[in-house]
C-alpha cells in the first residue's frame, strides 16, 4: 500500500517540532549539579572554577568557601556585571540548604545570561561540611547565647499581648505570601543595612524560614546593642502549629 | 671489681646523667612556656587571663599552644600579625572528628568557641557534668518543659542515671535531625527511640532508679512496637509520640502527657474518631503479670494451654501413624509383598469425585488467602527474627504488608461465609426445614463428629500400637472433620480479633480499648496455632503420610480411583453402593494439564508452607 504523501508531511512536521521542542526543554534546565568532592579537585585544576554563595552578606563574611563571590540571591540581578566575562568560565552556585532553592535560581539567570558551564554544589554549604573540606571567615560574627522559644510559647505571647516586635529576616516575596500578624520584615540580605530601623527599646523575635538563620542574624543584632530572642524552628514550626490548632478548632 | 659491677656502675651513671639532662630540659622547656605566657600576658593582663585561665582546665598550656602562628611579637604588638584560627581538635580530634557532623556545625556554623564562650576559665566538674550540659544548652534552648521533666528534676537532684540533654542528643555529635528538618523522619524516631530504649531496657541502671526493665520488652510485644521495630517507623508510635519529647513525667502527674486526664487528647493525635475508652488499651502490659492485668493473663494462659494440647495430641498422632505406617511399608518391602487390588483392574482404575469443582476452587483460594495472611502477618509477630524485615520488605513494607493482610483475610471471610452456608444448608436443605435435621447432622456424610469418630479414633491408637486392623472410615475422618471445625474456632478467634484491630478506633463504639490488648494476643496466638496446625498436622495427615507422599493431589484434580474409595473410605464406598449413588460419582480420569497443574500448585504450596514452618521455628527458638 502507498503511503499518501499528504500525510506524510504532517508527520516530518510533527516530528521536527517535537524534536525542537525537546532541545528547548534540555536547554531549560542546563546546569548541571557538582559533588563536592569533584568541586574540590575542580578548585585545584589550572582554570579554575568562579564560586559564587548565594546567601546573605552577613552569612558570606561569616562563612564560606575560600575565595568566593557573595552575590545574594534575592538582589542577583544587581550583581551580575561581576561574573567573569568569559562565558565559558565555570560557575559553582551553592547556598546554605541542601535543596539549594537559592542557589538554583541563580544559576537559571546565569543561564539566561549566557554561561555554559554552570553548577549547583550538589547539598549546598552542608555538604561541602560535611565532606570535611574548609570554609574561611572574612568577618565571623561570634555566635551569642540567643534564647529560643518555640511556637506555642510564641502563641502565648501574641495572646497576652507582651511587649516585643516581631522581625521576619525571610525575603519579601515569603513575607508577603504569609507571615505572622504584626511582624515587620527586614530580609537577612538587607540587615546590615537596615538594623538601625529596628528599635533598640523593644524586646526583637527573630523568625525565618526553618530556625537556621536567626541564630546568626540575632548574633549580630545583639552585638548592635540589640535585646533578641528567636523563633525555634522558623514559620515551618509556627505554620505547623497553626495548621494543628485550625483542625483542633481552637 | 668484677665485669659485671662495672658494667652496672656504668648503666646507673648513665641513667642518672639522662634523667639529669631530662629534668634540665623539661624545666628550660617550662621556663619557655612561663616566659612565653609572661609575654603574652604583659598586654593581654586581664583578669581572667591572669588569674583564672591557670586554674583552669587548660591551665598547664601556654597561650601559644592554642593562639599558634605568631612569629613576630613585635609585629603582633603592633596588630599587623594575627594569630591562627585556634584548631581544637589538634588536640580533642575524636571531638573535632564528631563534631564535623554535628547539626550546629554543618547547619548554623556554630564553632567551637561559640558554646565554649567560658573557655580561658572553664573547670570540668565530672562529677556534675550533667548539670554543666543542661546548664550549657539552655543557654539557647530554653526548655522548660524538661527542666520540669521527670529527667530534669532527677539529673538536678543529682542523679546521674537521668538523661540529661547530651543522653539523647549527642554531646559533639548532635545529629542532623533537627525537628524542622523534616527530611529524615524515619531516621529521627529511629534514633530516638534507640536512645530511650538504651537506658530503660539497662537492667542495672533500671534496678537502681526502681523502674521496669522490662518495659521496653513489652512495648515491642505491642502493635506499636513490633511495627516500629521492623521498620515502619513513620506511622506508628514510638516512644516520643505518645510521652512527648520533653514533657516526659509520671502517669500521676497532671502535666504528664500520660496522665489519664490526657490520655484522649494524646491517643488523639495519631488517632481520630474513636471512643474515650479506646484509651484504655495498655501500651505496654506484661500479660504475664496477673494481678496487673488479670484479663490478659488469663487469655494468655487459654491461649497457650490450647496450642500445647493441640499439638501434643496431634504430633503424638502423627507420630505415631508415621511410624506404623513406615514399619509397614518396610516389612512388605523386605518381604517383597506387593498391596493387592481389591477390585477388578478395569473398575478398580475408574474414577470416582471426592470434590465438587466449587469446592475444589474454595480450597485454592482458602490456600492462597492463608498464604497471604501467614506471609504478612508473621513478619510482624516475628519482628525481631532476621526474616522478617526481608519478608515485609517484599511487600513494600510494613503498611503495604498490612494492606495484604487485611485483602487476603475479606478472601478467607468470603470463602468462610460459603462454606458456613453450605453447612447450613446441609442440615437444614430447601423444602425440608427442620425435618431429620439432627439425623443429617450426626449422619455419615456430616462433617460434625458423631460416636463413631470416637470409635474411629480408640480404633486408630489401637493400629498405631499394632493391637488391631485399622478402622474402616466413612466418608470424612475424624482429622478431616477436626481440620473443617478447627476452621469454625479459628473464624471466631483470629477473624473476630482481627476485625476488631482492623480499625481499632472503631473497635472502641463496642469494646473498651483493653480489650485490643486480648484481640492482639488472640489473633497472635491463634496464627501460630493455625500456621503450624496446617504446615505440620494436616500436610502430614494428608500428603507427607509414606503411601501419599509427596501430595495427595485429590483436592485438586476432585477424583480419585475407585480403588482408593474402597480402601480408604470402605464404609461410604459400600453406603455408595447400597443406595445406588456410585454410578452418578464416576468421572473420566484427570487429564494432562490438570494434574500438572494440580501437581505445580499443591507442590509449590508444600515447599513454601515447609519453607514457613522452618523460619517460625527458627525465630521461636532463637
Amino acid at each position: 500500500m502507498r503511503f499518501p504523501i499528504k500525510y506524510g508531511g504532517i508527520v516530518i512536521f510533527m516530528v521536527v517540532i517535537a524534536v525542537l521542542v525537546s532541545f528547548t526543554m534540555a536547554e531549560e534546565k542546563g546546569w548541571k549539579t557538582i559533588p563536592p568532592h569533584e568541586l574540590r579537585q575542580m578548585m585545584t585544576a589550572d582554570r579554575k572554577p568562579v564560586l559564587i554563595n548565594t546567601m546573605s552578606f552577613l552569612e558570606c563574611a561569616d562563612h564560606s568557601i575560600p575565595g568566593s563571590l557573595c552575590m545574594p540571591a534575592e538582589e542577583f540581578e544587581r550583581h551580575l556585571p561581576r561574573l567573569p566575562a568569559e562565558k565559558d568560565r565555570p560557575l559553582i552556585f551553592y547556598c546554605e540548604s541542601e535543596v539549594s532553592y537559592k542557589s538554583c535560581e541563580a544559576a537559571d539567570e546565569a543561564m539566561k545570561k549566557g554561561y555554559t558551564r554552570v553548577m549547583v554544589l550538589e547539598g549546598g554549604l552542608p555538604s561541602w561540611k560535611r565532606a570535611g573540606y574548609e570554609t574561611e571567615s572574612t568577618e565571623r560574627i561570634p555566635r551569642e547565647a540567643v534564647q529560643s522559644l518555640k511556637s506555642h510559647v510564641l502563641r502565648q505571647w501574641l495572646k497576652e499581648k507582651r511587649d516585643f516586635l516581631i522581625v521576619d529576616i525571610r525575603p519579601e516575596k515569603m513575607f508577603k505570601e504569609r507571615h505572622i500578624e504584626g511582624a515587620v520584615n527586614i530580609p537577612m540580605y538587607q540587615l546590615h543595612l537596615r538594623y538601625r530601623e529596628l528599635p533598640l527599646n523593644r524586646l526583637l523575635i527573630l523568625v525565618d524560614n526553618r530556625g537556621f538563620r536567626t541564630p546568626l542574624a540575632a548574633s549580630y543584632l545583639i552585638r548592635k546593642g540589640f535585646e533578641v530572642k528567636r523563633l525555634f524552628g522558623g514559620m515551618k514550626k509556627w505554620e505547623a502549629l497553626t495548621a494543628r490548632d485550625m483542625t483542633a478548632g481552637k | 671489681m668484677t665485669r659485671g659491677w662495672r658494667i652496672a656502675k656504668y648503666l646507673s651513671m648513665s641513667l642518672i646523667i639522662a634523667g639529669a639532662l631530662l629534668l634540665a630540659f623539661l624545666q628550660a622547656s617550662g621556663e619557655t612556656a612561663r616566659a612565653k605566657v609572661a609575654d603574652c600576658l604583659s598586654c593581654h593582663d586581664d583578669y581572667i587571663f591572669v588569674r583564672q585561665f591557670p586554674q583552669s582546665a587548660h591551665g598547664n598550656n601556654a597561650c601559644t599552644s592554642c593562639h599558634k602562628g605568631i612569629r613576630n611579637l613585635e609585629r603582633h604588638m603592633t596588630g599587623r600579625e594575627k594569630p591562627a584560627a585556634v584548631s581544637c581538635g589538634d588536640c580533642h580530634a575524636e571531638i573535632a572528628r564528631e563534631y564535623r557532623q554535628n547539626f550546629h556545625n554543618v547547619e548554623l556554623d556554630f564553632r567551637c568557641s561559640d558554646c565554649h564562650r567560658d573557655i580561658h576559665s572553664f573547670r570540668a566538674d565530672l562529677k556534675n557534668k550533667k548539670r554543666a550540659v543542661i546548664e550549657k544548652c539552655t543557654e539557647c534552648h530554653g526548655n522548660d518543659e524538661y527542666v520540669a521533666s521527670g529527667h530534669g528534676e532527677a539529673v538536678l537532684k543529682g542523679n546521674q542515671d537521668a538523661a540529661a540533654c547530651s543522653d539523647c542528643h549527642g554531646l559533639h555529635s548532635t545529629q542532623v535531625f533537627h525537628t524542622s528538618l523534616e527530611k529524615y523522619p524515619a531516621e529521627a524516631r529511629e534514633f530516638y527511640n534507640h536512645k530511650c530504649k538504651h537506658c530503660h531496657a539497662d537492667p542495672a541502671l533500671t534496678k537502681r532508679n526502681n523502674l521496669s526493665a522490662d518495659i521496653v520488652a513489652y512495648y515491642e510485644q505491642t502493635y506499636h512496637g513490633k511495627v516500629q521495630d521492623i521498620g515502619y517507623p513513620t506511622r506508628v508510635a514510638g516512644c516520643a509520640d505518645c510521652h512527648t519529647f520533653h514533657n516526659i513525667l509520671p502517669k500521676d502527674d497532671p502535666r504528664s502527657s500520660i496522665h489519664p486526664q490526657n490520655l484522649v487528647e494524646n491517643c488523639g493525635r495519631c488517632h481520630s474518631g474513636f471512643h474515650p475508652r479506646f484509651v484504655n488499651y495498655k501500651a505496654h502490659p506484661n500479660y504475664r503479670d496477673r494481678k496487673n492485668y488479670p484479663s490478659l493473663f488469663w487469655t494468655f494462659i487459654f491461649m497457650s494451654g490450647l496450642l500445647v494440647f493441640t499439638f501434643l495430641f496431634f504430633w503424638v498422632h502423627t507420630l505415631l501413624w508415621w511410624r506404623k505406617t513406615y514399619w509397614e511399608k518396610h516389612r512388605m518391602e523386605k518381604f517383597g509383598i506387593v498391596p493387592e487390588s481389591t477390585l477388578s483392574h478395569e473398575e478398580g482404575l475408574q474414577h470416582v469425585q471426592r470434590f465438587s469443582p466449587r469446592e475444589r476452587l474454595l480450597h485454592v483460594l482458602l490456600v492462597l488467602s492463608f498464604f497471604g495472611l501467614v506471609m504478612t502477618g508473621f513478619p510482624l509477630k516475628y519482628h525481631e527474627a532476621p526474616w522478617s524485615k526481608i519478608l515485609i520488605s517484599l511487600w513494600g513494607g510494613a503498611h503495604q504488608a498490612g494492606l495484604f493482610h487485611r485483602a487476603a483475610a475479606l478472601v478467607l471471610i468470603a470463602v468462610f461465609g460459603y462454606v458456613a452456608l453450605q453447612a447450613f444448608r446441609f442440615i437444614f436443605p430447601k423444602g425440608k426445614g427442620k425435618e431429620g435435621w439432627l439425623k443429617r447432622l450426626l449422619g455419615p456424610d456430616s462433617l460434625f463428629p458423631n460416636l463413631k469418630d470416637w470409635e474411629d479414633m480408640k480404633g486408630m491408637f489401637r493400629w498405631f500400637f499394632d493391637r488391631g486392623e485399622m478402622p474402616k472410615f466413612d466418608r470424612w475422618t475424624y482429622w478431616e472433620k477436626f481440620d473443617f471445625l478447627a476452621v469454625f474456632w479459628g473464624m471466631f478467634a483470629i477473624g473476630g480479633s482481627g476485625l476488631l484491630l482492623w480499625k481499632p478506633e472503631w473497635s472502641s463504639y463496642i469494646f473498651p480499648g483493653w480489650i485490643l490488648n486480648i484481640a492482639t494476643l488472640v489473633h497472635s496466638e491463634e496464627a501460630l496455632l493455625a500456621a503450624l496446625f496446617i504446615f505440620t498436622v494436616h500436610f502430614f495427615n494428608t500428603h507427607f503420610i509414606p503411601n501419599k507422599f509427596p501430595m495427595d493431589r485429590i483436592i485438586f484434580t476432585g477424583t480419585y480411583r475407585m480403588e482408593e474409595l474402597q480402601v480408604q473410605r470402605p464404609m461410604e464406598y459400600e453406603r455408595l453402593v447400597a443406595e445406588n449413588r456410585l454410578e452418578p460419582l464416576k468421572r473420566e480420569h484427570p487429564g494432562i494439564p490438570l494434574k500438572l497443574a494440580s501437581a505445580t500448585f499443591g507442590l509449590t504450596s508444600l515447599l513454601l508452607g515447609f519453607l514457613l514452618t522452618l523460619l517460625i521455628f527458627w525465630a521461636i527458638l532463637s
